[in-house]
């Protein structure tokens, strides 16, 4: 076998650069999200691991504790389903990501006929996350988890159709489901502005999907004491609460950065080809990943600023105001695309 | 095979009721310290139960087996935020009780700090509030804002939050001259941050959504089953105990008592908002009219110093005046309008140092039922705003 040509794969360069690169994204937002709100409530935040950076590290350390303290499985609890709950979480979550490119040749699916399926693949892979948190409901057999997993099912149906009908918006408009076009269409005009309708129900139904304040629901603490995840300690609230809403976040906003935020459109960058043009390709994915994270600072900081939404009022906004906004985003996409763009 | 799930089985229950009960438990992130037992019918609470006495001290039996002037640290556990007005109730039944008076310096004293100590109550209850409805950020500002009144009280007391600064007769500890300016600093810093804490949580659309018509109590219900505090004041129910019973010297200043009529969380809220600012505006008379120097117990407790001593009434107070004392046989009543509503005490005195029977209700007690009512009918996701609206604390429902 060739090994330069294995070392120099793209393939592996992507699989190195999502795991590094959202691991720190993560890293960075769990303590941007501690910190700000933090600073709104009139208090430090994190502050004794690295006082040197801020507080940065903290997150490891939390994450190490988790890690080394005892896995409890509740006797009563269906242990295959509450084991492998986690795991299926974060693999799904994280997975949708790997479907996406992140630089023109720096992406898993080789052949860039196969892009589009990736593209639609992602989302649904990230729609199947509920499904993973209903399971970890359902494992631990207990009322309050019940409940929870019960409301995560009901937000699926609010949420779903809206965030369909935006990504299809703006599918119809720039005519393409094949994400190199997509971002060489955003030269000009990112997707944003060109269909704001389908990035504000994105956002919300994102907000929704991933349990982002006002809409933190299925895990409540205040009602049904986090929910699915109440009976969940050591490593598997890491992977499912710590790791997996925050892993999903992560690929709703790369998914994000593609189609509305312009992906790797560098105004006055030229890259060349892989591996020929090293370098250029990193700073892309840099690019990409600073819109990632700046998208995802958004809906970390709405935990400052906002209380929790009911879970009545939820489903109303979903099936009224996110659908008709979602709705009229594809009549926008509709009229553009006829007027001639 | 083992029986999965049947912990998820639904109650059929006999009237033909379908519910899943929920065990509202202690241990509970918005449930303080007591238990409630809720029926829901798929989102609708159907039931609630109460399942109170997690917290019992046995205060009242207590305060019969310890000198009278022993019961004033313990009762002012009943609810700590609210210290000042719950052993200014007790001061007030051994003073009816046993004939004291109260010298004019101590009462502007006990009305600033007790004032302060219906700010603080509230701060507590819109900080809980604020969390049980999922803003930490009300939180953090609520509790913030409550450790400078803590400071203050300190400054007075010696204590930050047990200050035990009531004594039949009077006040233990006056406080020093920095105390006033600090107290005027304070509050203009709290009413530009309630005003933003408004803004935030109260009149943010998610958190208005989240409070307005919700747990819904009309005025014929909070009269009936006898709320009290905000809880009856949010429902249109103007009886403030302060007004009422006249006492202290409530009536030399200028203040309304707030009302609302929504019956919901949201005026419930309002209520505790507008008492926050009428609070501010009683402290700011009293802090101008307050005598600076004086005796801080009355006459008849300055009486029992011996007359060479009584130019040092003020640091001799504390024990040797009350603690040879004896109870007349008879009985005193206090009544005081706490943050949370109406602490009433009744003290059987009989002849000996120890109190003969204590008998204390507290708001949380009496707003039981106020609130188990406004609970059936809403959602369950409800349940903690509604909690919060009525400020309930399980330790003073349960003594």
């Amino acid at each position: 076998m060739d090994l330069w040509g294995l070392l120099f794969s793209a393939r592996l360069w992507f699989f190195v650069l999502m795991l590094v690169a959202s691991g720190i994204v993560l890293l960075t937002v769990v303590w941007f999200e501690r910190k700000a709100a933090a600073r709104v409530q009139m208090r430090v935040g994190p502050y004794h691991v690295s006082p040197w950076l801020g507080g940065y590290l903290q997150l490891l350390a939390d994450a190490f504790k988790f890690i080394i303290s005892e896995p409890i499985v509740p006797r009563g609890a269906h242990k295959l389903l509450f084991t492998w709950g986690p795991p299926l979480f974060v693999t799904l979550a994280f997975g949708a990501s790997l479907l996406l490119p992140l630089t023109p040749e720096l992406r898993l699916i080789k052949d860039p006929n196969l892009l589009p399926y990736g593209l639609v693949f992602s989302l649904v892979v990230l729609l199947l996350v509920s499904i993973a948190i209903v399971i970890i409901g359902w494992s631990v057999n207990n009322k309050f988890a019940y409940v929870g997993a019960a409301r995560e099912a009901l937000l699926v149906a609010a949420y779903e159709l809206p965030l369909v009908l935006s990504v299809l918006a703006m599918f119809i408009l720039y005519g393409t489901l094949d994400p190199l076009k997509i971002v060489e269409k955003q030269s000009i005009l990112v997707g944003a502005m060109l269909n704001p309708f389908a990035f504000l129900v994105y956002l919300v139904a994102t907000a929704m999907a991933t349990a982002r304040f006002p809409f933190e629901i299925a895990d409540y603490e205040g009602d049904v004491a986090t929910g699915p995840y109440s009976d969940y300690g050591g490593v598997f609230l890491v992977l499912s609460f710590a790791g997996g809403t925050y892993y999903a976040t992560f690929s709703y906003s790369f998914l994000a950065s593609l189609l509305f935020l312009g992906g790797w459109n560098l105004p006055g960058f030229a890259v060349g080809g892989w591996p020929q043009d090293i370098l250029g390709h990193l700073v892309l994915a840099a690019w990409v990943m600073f819109k990632t994270l700046v998208l995802m600072f958004f809906f970390a900081f709405l935990r400052a600023a906002m209380p929790v939404l009911r879970l009545d009022h939820t489903l109303a906004l979903g099936w009224r105001g996110l659908l008709i906004l979602g709705v009229a985003a594809v009549l926008w996409s509709t009229a553009l695309k006829l007027a001639g763009l | 095979m083992e029986e999965y799930g049947i912990v998820l089985k639904e109650e059929r229950l006999e009237g033909g009721r379908r519910v899943l009960d929920i065990f509202w438990g202690p241990q509970h992130p918005s449930s303080g310290h007591t238990r409630f037992i809720v029926e829901v019918d798929g989102d609708i609470v159907v039931n609630v139960t109460p399942d109170p006495g997690y917290v019992h001290r046995t205060m009242e039996k207590l305060g019969e087996t310890r000198h009278w002037i022993q019961n004033i640290p313990l009762f002012e556990r009943l609810s700590l935020p609210d210290a000042i007005n719950v052993t200014w109730a007790y001061a007030m039944a051994i003073e009816r009780l046993a004939g004291l008076d109260v010298s004019p310096r101590a009462q502007y004293l006990r009305v600033i700090m007790g004032e302060l100590s219906r700010i603080s109550t509230h701060l507590y209850d819109l900080g809980l509030h604020a969390i049980m409805i999922g803003s930490s950020t009300g939180f953090m500002w609520a509790y913030g804002l409550r450790e400078l009144l803590v400071q203050l009280w300190a400054m007075v007391s010696g204590s930050r939050t047990t200050p035990t600064w009531v004594l039949p007769g009077g006040v233990r500890t006056a406080p020093p001259d920095a105390f006033y300016e600090q107290t005027l600093g304070f509050l203009q810093y709290l009413e530009k941050k309630i005003d933003e804490f408004v803004r935030v949580v109260i009149k943010n659309p998610v958190g208005y959504y989240r409070l307005k018509d919700v747990g819904y109590l009309s005025k014929e219900d909070a009269a009936r089953l006898m709320a009290t505090g905000p809880g009856a004041r949010g429902s249109g129910i103007d009886w403030d105990a302060r007004r009422v019973y006249r006492y202290g010297i409530y009536d030399e200043f200028e203040w309304d008592v707030c009302v609302e009529d929504g019956g919901d969380s949201l005026a419930r809220a309002m209520v505790r908002i507008c008492e926050i600012m009428q609070s501010a505006r009683i402290i700011r008379q009293a802090l101008d009219r307050a005598p600076r120097d004086g005796p801080l117990v009355g006459e008849s407790v300055a009486h029992r110093i011996p007359p060479k001593q009584r130019e040092k009434v003020n640091e001799l107070v504390r024990l040797q005046a009350l603690f040879t004392m004896m109870l007349p046989q008879g009985e005193g009543t206090g009544i005081t309008e706490g943050g949370r509503g109406r602490y009433y005490f009744h003290v059987f005195g009989d002849g000996s140092e120890k109190p003969y029977r204590v008998r204390i209700s507290t708001p949380s007690w009496q707003n039981l039922r106020a609130m188990i009512k406004a609970f059936i009918g809403a959602r369950l996701m409800d349940l903690p705003a509604i909690y919060g609206s009525f400020g309930y604390f399980p330790p003073e429902q349960d003594r």
